[in-house]
């Protein structure tokens, strides 16, 4: 019978490995995403330097509303890229989300839902890109 | 057993579809039917068919040209009227329709997805889309109309699509899908030229099912893909002209006019995107994607679409629609699912970007199309029209979802998965097994209980033998054109069509021409004013003998409140003018007495001729009993034949423009002022235009411009960049009003330029008089300088145009040009109507002329004749002695809100709902506080939009704040709503002071203009009329026997003026044809002895011409389908 000692001791190495391993992972996941990282981090500096500049900043901030499903979309597809599958489930995610958006009456939903939209729309056509050899072909008629 | 089921389980899945199908046998209460709204119902089903088959509609008004509407006739009148005529009871009628449409709908996707899921496990795919496709919140916002051309367009899309898709499959000829398609589009297409908006779904599908399966397939098949589809339309096309013939032909032959009138309701193209984006409030992506976003559904708590967003439950239940929906291309497998699910999810796509319509972020692409691609306003209610491509696909879509994870489970537990779906989608769609939402807006509602006396009604309309037309009181409202009835009738189209085929005359949006409107609304009127025998002048050349009071009107509606019934009563009630021929409940008919009996086609010697605009009638009919023309209504050379026997002419008041409020104008803001870097570019620009013929507008745009960016940087002014370009502006605005002063020293007599010019003065003086008096140039000395020049100029040219406007009491005096169209006469008539009138409402006349810069005369009247001009005279001015103060002031005290206050307060004696009044008063005492107060007599309706508020404090429904300065006037007009009774008028300060030491010279008076017009009449000898009889074959076809005929005669036909109008002696065209009294059709003839004249509505013959080609192409469609059937089967038993 193993002591209970050793059994927590077991536990704490076990732990420690998965800590490791999920660093690691996102480490890796970091590095090889590096320049999107690099987008991201200059679109958020460059908006709030940009919202400190009197008068830019006033259409600075308007532009940003009228385009933020836009900006959303393409961190989105810059994060998981052009495949489908992922797209079709960021996309479900993003309903699920609006769902969960309207639910607490947030204005935010139409955002999220046009970024959605978006997300659809790519998914689709990449889908239908990717396919067209598989896809059906009609019939040949004599 | 179980073979029994599998062989026969589809004819299972029919029987629960037809099932489905009953639903609407739960919305019917006892008694009630559907009629209102876009419902297009009647209450007689087979009289209002015998109308609609005509391309004449004459019951409406004095009729309507229905040349486009042939195509609806299937729809909104045939299916009714054929189950009246199987003997169905008439509150049984709609029950068929409605269940005969359900089942059509249910059947026709059933049929689309059996042909893409054909295999017996895939049954939850096929009815979970046929109850999504059947029973969603889209369409069941018209099934609450019951409206038939959207229900046909539901049937049309999946079988359209069949036959698309089957030809993009190759799997179908062309020829054959030709003809299938055709067949699908004569049976179901929405109603002809007015339903192709309604297809904008099936054109959709079609264009993108070419495109999605010519990408696909174009490396293996190339361009011959694209050359099949060519080939089918070339086939398709002559195909649907000829199968469509029994309406196009009618539609094309009234291209023009119809035309016209539908870009005149459209409001034109920016009409067309206003209603789009208006149609587009609610159309984000969001709710499209759970397919919401009807317009009517928000902000109405009542509504039954209320819980859809509110209640969590179906909030969740409206967001796993478009989940399962999105699901479906992941589950997908096989070549085949994946081929059609890849194109229901494009077409997902393409369906939501298009039923966004005009509402952000595609808003843009939308109305680009709307602006530049010729024809695509049509789709102007982007939601409605295009939605059912997102239900149509999502439909299937979501069927496959389910039918893919039921298939996860083990087969039972899958049955009870795809069952228990498909009965939470019934749940979801619950709305569907509630009988109370057709209430619109209570107490409208669109199924109501016809009241007894409507059915009474329709008796006495059938037992009629004459055919003149009915006048409809009380007047419908004039912004809104509604008409609503207290037991719920709701609609834009009125409801006298709809139960009789006589015809009834009230002001509504189908009056299209701007002198039948200016005819009616002189009717109503003079009916108003009690001037009788200008009433049955009017009445008389309208052809209208009765008048119909309906006491059930919902006058006190607050969306479109209307004119009391009462009043017209207590008119009609006068026995001398006007007697009861009919009654029941809230409805009774009057005949006007002593009428003129002239048939419907009669035959004139003589004519009066309107040489002014529309708004003479009035006057015309003060003076003259003749029929008339309108000098620009009657082409050049036909009128010049014409045997007119007076000519009359109204002058222009060009003075009464001072009479009336012109809006002020306010500064507009501009990004680029003085001190910006594109300033200089900006001001050199706009001073180019100075060198162009510039208006007086164009200066006053300018000079506000100017001022408008001077006070923008009035703050930074001192800057020196800012101060150097504020001195050019200022400088520019300086040369702008010395044009400006030139002008107006110019032309001084136009009083509405004065006024403008003098509107624009005080804003610009206030603006920069504020920048003077704070002091923000006083730094820079020659920009002060600058600014004080300018305010010196602008002080000196609104001194000119004060004393223009101040140099009479324009309420009393007035100007009018007599040059203007005045060749014939120099006698001047005024229309009695038009007087001001005194405290026993008798009419004053003026007292004193003026003939341009002649001396002042005295007026010497005689009845309505009031002077003779001398020649050349220019100007012509009409002096009243001071016109009656109304107001009879009396001590009130009022309990306010917030505070109680000491008034007088004076009743409007002869109030009219219509007319305007001015109110002015000199302020006395600067200290103590100052109101006038209108408070209206009228009651409102108590609806589900609108609860009236009642208090029991004083609540005005307008207030107007005199000025502080004592010694200054202050003048306020105001004039009232149709359901008034009265109204009142308060002039207020604190409580416990005397209002007559606050207001001064308190007046009060009606805005009148008195209506002058020259006229001229002489006698035309020895012209003989022949006598003229008619036979009315049908209402878009008369006889006119014409006998003894020796002079060039008129002939007058009392229908709705219109070209397709056309009359023939012995198969020879009369030309010649005009408009007479403003609406009907009359021809020049100049044919001698006995004869019969042929008077036929054009596109009728077209519709005859356009039937017998539809119906030999379709026998020879079923002829050739019955050929080919006989072939297929005799190849196979060989």
């Amino acid at each position: 019978m193993v002591s209970i000692n050793k059994r927590i001791k077991k536990t704490i190495n076990k732990n420690k490995e998965i800590d490791l391993y999920l660093f690691s992972k996102i480490y890796k996941f970091l590095f090889n995403n590096r320049y999107k990282v690099y987008a991201i981090l200059f679109l958020v500096v460059f908006n709030n330097v940009a919202s400190k500049i009197p008068y830019f900043n006033l259409f600075f901030s308007d532009f940003f509303k009228s385009i933020g499903f836009l900006i959303i979309y393409m961190l989105v597809v810059f994060i998981i890229g052009f495949e489908p599958r992922r797209l079709y489930l960021a996309t479900l995610l993003g309903l699920s989300a609006s769902c969960i958006l309207v639910l607490l009456n947030s204005s935010h939903a139409e955002e999220i839902a046009n970024t959605t939209f978006l997300l659809l729309i790519t998914a689709i056509i990449i889908d239908i890109i990717k396919n067209k050899n598989v896809l059906q072909k009609p019939e040949k008629k004599n | 057993m179980t073979y029994f089921i599998k062989k026969y389980f589809k004819i299972f899945e029919i029987v629960f579809l037809f099932l489905l199908s009953l639903i609407p046998l739960l919305w019917f209460k006892t008694g009630q039917i559907v009629i209102g709204l876009d419902s297009g119902y009647a209450v007689d089903y087979l009289k209002y068919f015998d109308q609609r088959i005509f391309t004449w509609f004459a019951s409406h008004n004095f009729g309507v040209d229905f040349s486009a509407e042939v195509g609806v006739l299937p729809f909104n009148s045939g299916v009714p009227a054929v189950v009246s005529m199987l003997s169905v009871p008439m509150l049984d009628v709609q029950k068929f329709v409605f269940v005969f449409w359900f089942f059509l709908i249910l059947i026709s996707m059933y049929t689309f997805v059996n042909y893409v899921f054909p295999d017996i496990s895939k049954w939850s795919v096929r009815i979970s889309a046929c109850i999504i496709y059947g029973l969603n919140l889209h369409l069941y916002s018209f099934w609450l109309q019951g409206e038939q051309t959207i229900l046909s367009s539901y049937v049309i899309l999946p079988l359209f699509t069949l036959f698309v898709l089957r030809f993009a499959q190759n799997k179908a000829r062309v020829i054959d899908t030709a003809i299938y398609l055709n067949l699908v589009y004569l049976f179901f297409g929405s109603g002809g030229v007015r339903g192709v908006p309604l297809i904008g779904p099936v054109i959709l599908t079609s264009i993108t099912i070419f495109f999605y399966y010519f990408y696909i397939q174009f490396k293996d098949e190339g361009f011959s893909y694209l050359k099949r589809f060519i080939f089918l339309t070339f086939v398709f096309l002559p195909i649907f002209f000829l199968l469509e013939a029994y309406y196009i032909f009618p539609f094309l032959a009234s291209f023009s006019h119809e035309f016209y009138n539908q870009v005149t309701i459209a409001g034109g193209i920016d009409g067309a995107i206003a209603w789009a984006k208006f149609i587009s409030t609610h159309t984000s992506m969001l709710n499209i994607f759970r397919l919401h976003g009807d317009n009517n559904w928000y902000d109405k708590p009542f509504l039954w679409a209320w819980s859809y967003l509110t209640n969590p439950l179906l909030i969740i239940g409206g967001f796993l629609l478009p989940i399962l929906a999105i699901t479906a291309p992941i589950f997908s497998k096989s070549k085949k699912e994946k081929t059609i699910i890849l194109f229901f999810a494009l077409l997902l796509v393409v369906g939501m970007v298009m039923s966004t319509g005009a509402h952000e972020p595609f808003g843009i692409f939308y109305t680009y199309l709307m602006k530049f691609i010729p024809g695509f306003a049509t789709f102007r209610s982007a939601w409605y029209k295009f939605m059912p491509t997102v239900i149509f696909s999502s439909a299937i879509l979501i069927g496959f979802s389910i039918y893919y994870l039921s298939n996860r489970w083990k087969p039972k537990y899958g049955w009870i998965f795809s069952t228990s779906a498909i009965f939470i989608l019934l749940a979801y769609h619950y709305v569907y097994f509630t009988s109370d939402n057709f209430v619109y807006n209570k107490p409208f509602s669109t199924m109501v209980k016809i009241p007894q006396y409507v059915y009474e009604f329709s008796d006495y309309q059938k037992s009629r033998t004459d055919d003149y037309r009915t006048l409809v009181v009380p007047h419908s409202n004039l912004g809104f054109t509604i008409k609503a009835f207290d037991w719920g009738y709701y609609g834009a189209y009125p409801i006298y069509p709809l139960i009789t085929d006589n015809g009834f005359v009230l002001y509504d949006s189908y009056l299209f021409n701007d002198s039948e409107n200016a005819l009616v609304a002189s009717l109503y009127q003079n009916l108003r004013e009690g001037d009788f025998e200008s009433f049955k002048k009017g009445a008389e050349i309208s052809h209208i003998k009765y008048i119909l009071v309906a006491k059930d009107v919902a006058h006190d509606y607050n969306f479109a409140p209307t004119e009391l019934p009462g009043y017209y009563e207590k008119i009609l009630a006068d026995d001398q003018h006007f007697k009861t021929v009919w009654s029941a409940g809230k409805w009774r008919i009057y005949e006007i007495q002593n009428f003129d009996e002239s048939p419907k086609i009669d035959s004139l010697n003589t004519l009066a001729s309107d040489n002014s605009d529309y708004s003479s009638i009035d006057s015309l009919f003060s003076i003259s009993d003749s029929s008339f023309v309108f000098r620009d209504q009657v082409d050049h050379e036909v009128y010049n034949k014409l045997p007119i026997n007076s000519v009359f002419n109204q002058l222009t008041c060009v003075t009464c423009t001072l009479n009336s409020q012109v809006d002020k104008p306010s500064i507009q803001f501009s990004r680029i002022n003085p001190g910006s870097l594109l300033y200089s570019h900006k001001l050199s620009k706009d001073n180019a235009l100075l060198h162009r013929n510039v208006t007086p507008d164009d200066l006053l745009g300018l000079s506000l411009k100017r001022v408008g960016e001077i006070v923008a940087v009035k703050e930074v002014i001192k800057e020196p960049r800012s101060s150097r370009e504020s001195i050019d502006a200022l400088e520019s605005a300086i040369t702008y009003w010395n044009k400006l002063r030139s002008i107006v020293e110019s032309e001084n007599t136009n009083y509405a330029l004065m006024q403008k010019v003098s509107k624009y003065l005080d804003l610009e003086i206030e603006q920069l008089g504020d920048i003077y008096t704070v002091g923000y140039t006083r730094d820079n000395p020659n920009l002060h300088a600058v600014l004080v020049e300018l305010l010196s100029d602008l002080k000196k040219t609104k001194q000119i145009t004060d004393n223009i406007i101040s140099e009479n009491d324009w309420d009393a005096t007035f100007i009018y040009d007599v040059v203007r169209g005045n060749e014939v006469t120099r006698d001047i008539y005024v229309n009695v109507n038009s007087l001001p009138r005194n405290s026993e409402n008798n009419p004053i006349y003026p007292i004193q002329y003026q003939e341009d810069n002649d001396s002042v005369k005295e007026v010497m009247a005689s009845g309505n004749k009031l002077l003779a001009l001398k020649e050349n005279t220019r100007n012509l001015k009409l002096i009243f002695d001071e016109l009656p103060n109304l107001a009879q002031l009396e001590s009130r005290s009022l309990e306010l809100l917030d505070k109680n206050e000491s008034c007088l307060y004076t009743h409007i004696p002869n109030y009219l709902w219509n007319k305007k009044y001015q109110i002015s008063t000199v302020t006395k005492n600067t200290s103590l506080s100052k109101s006038i107060y209108i408070k209206r007599e009228y009651n409102l309706l108590k609806t589900q939009e609108f609860n009236p508020m009642n208090t029991d404090y004083f609540n005005p429904d307008l207030i107007f704040l005199p000025s502080k300065t004592t010694g200054q006037s202050n003048t306020y007009q105001f004039t009232g709503q149709p359901n008034d009774r009265g109204a009142e008028i308060y002039f207020c300060t604190d409580i416990g002071e005397d209002p007559k030491e606050v207001f001064d010279s308190i007046k009060i008076n009606e805005i009148v203009e008195p209506k002058v017009f020259t006229y001229q009449s002489s006698i035309i000898n020895n012209i003989a009329l022949p006598s003229v009889n008619f036979k009315k074959i049908n209402p878009s076809h008369y006889v006119a026997i014409v006998k003894g005929a020796r002079d060039p005669y008129i002939l007058n036909f009392k229908e709705a003026y219109s070209p397709n109008w056309q009359a023939s002696v012995n198969n020879i065209k009369i030309d010649n044809h005009f408009r007479i009294n403003g609406y009907a059709n009359s021809w020049l003839i100049n044919k001698k002895g006995d004869y019969e004249v042929e008077i036929k509505f054009y596109t009728q013959s077209m519709f005859y011409k356009g039937l017998k080609i539809t119906i030999v192409t379709l026998v020879v469609i079923l002829a050739y389908m019955l050929v080919k059937a006989f072939r297929n089967k005799y190849g196979k038993h060989k």
